[in-house]
């Protein structure tokens, strides 16, 4: 297994668990009454840019930690080695990454269209944004996997 | 027009002193793994990549890969 190919697990693991936490307490959010009004905007607000941080922290601990791992084994491949396969698969899985983004955006309008509320609409693109990690680094995981010999 | 490349690359390696893939692969400067997918016909090599594959064997790229039309 090359490093991307670990790494591309390790972070596939890493935006499943966060995805799951996220829906769950997104999943909360629409059932408790204290998410509603200004006060549940600025919950949301502050439970996002906890996520935002976990997202960017854990993704930072996982790389880390995927680094050390391929040294200690003697990977074949050694971070930052990307060579056109590795690129090809990671441009593929970017633009279904954009897609599902858009798709979030599309939504958010259409949810506030149909009088969600402002708190639906942002869980709508912000769930977007969560859904892009996942299936980006899922979709990597699985070209990778097919492309086993 | 549909078709489908293949390729001798497993034989080449063979007649090549048993060439092994990691051999090639840091010949032509990819990974392993990549050498076994395009092996494998699951990756399709990049125009460059491909004559770097096809110099490395010192033949021509005709004999590394080959084009079958699908119908």
């Amino acid at each position: 297994m090359t490093f991307p190919e670990f790494s591309t697990l390790a972070q596939m693991t890493r935006a499943l668990v966060l995805g799951g936490l996220y829906a769950n307490w997104a999943r909360g959010a629409f059932e408790a009454p204290r998410f509603d009004g200004d006060a549940g905007l600025v919950l949301l607000g502050q439970a996002l840019l906890i996520y935002i941080g976990l997202t960017i922290g854990l993704g930072i601990v996982v790389q880390v930690l995927s680094i050390i791992i391929a040294v200690a084994r003697g990977e074949e491949s050694r971070p930052g080695d990307l060579d056109e396969r590795d690129l090809a698969i990671e441009r593929r899985a970017t633009v279904k990454g954009f897609t599902i983004v858009g798709m979030g955006f599309m939504g958010m309008t259409l949810a506030l269209w149909y009088g969600w509320g402002a708190i639906a609409a942002i869980h709508v693109l912000f769930g977007g944004f969560v859904l892009a990690d996942v299936v980006v680094n899922l979709a990597k995981f699985v070209s990778y996997w097919r492309q086993r010999g | 027009m549909k078709g489908q490349i293949t390729n001798t690359i497993r034989r080449l390696r063979f007649d090549a002193g048993e060439m092994t893939q990691k051999d090639l692969a840091e010949k032509v400067g990819v990974s392993r793994q990549t050498i076994v997918a395009i092996e494998a016909g699951k990756y399709a090599p990049s125009l460059e990549l491909a004559f770097q594959i096809a110099e490395a064997f010192g033949v021509p790229l005709q004999d590394v890969f080959h084009f079958t039309r699908k119908d």
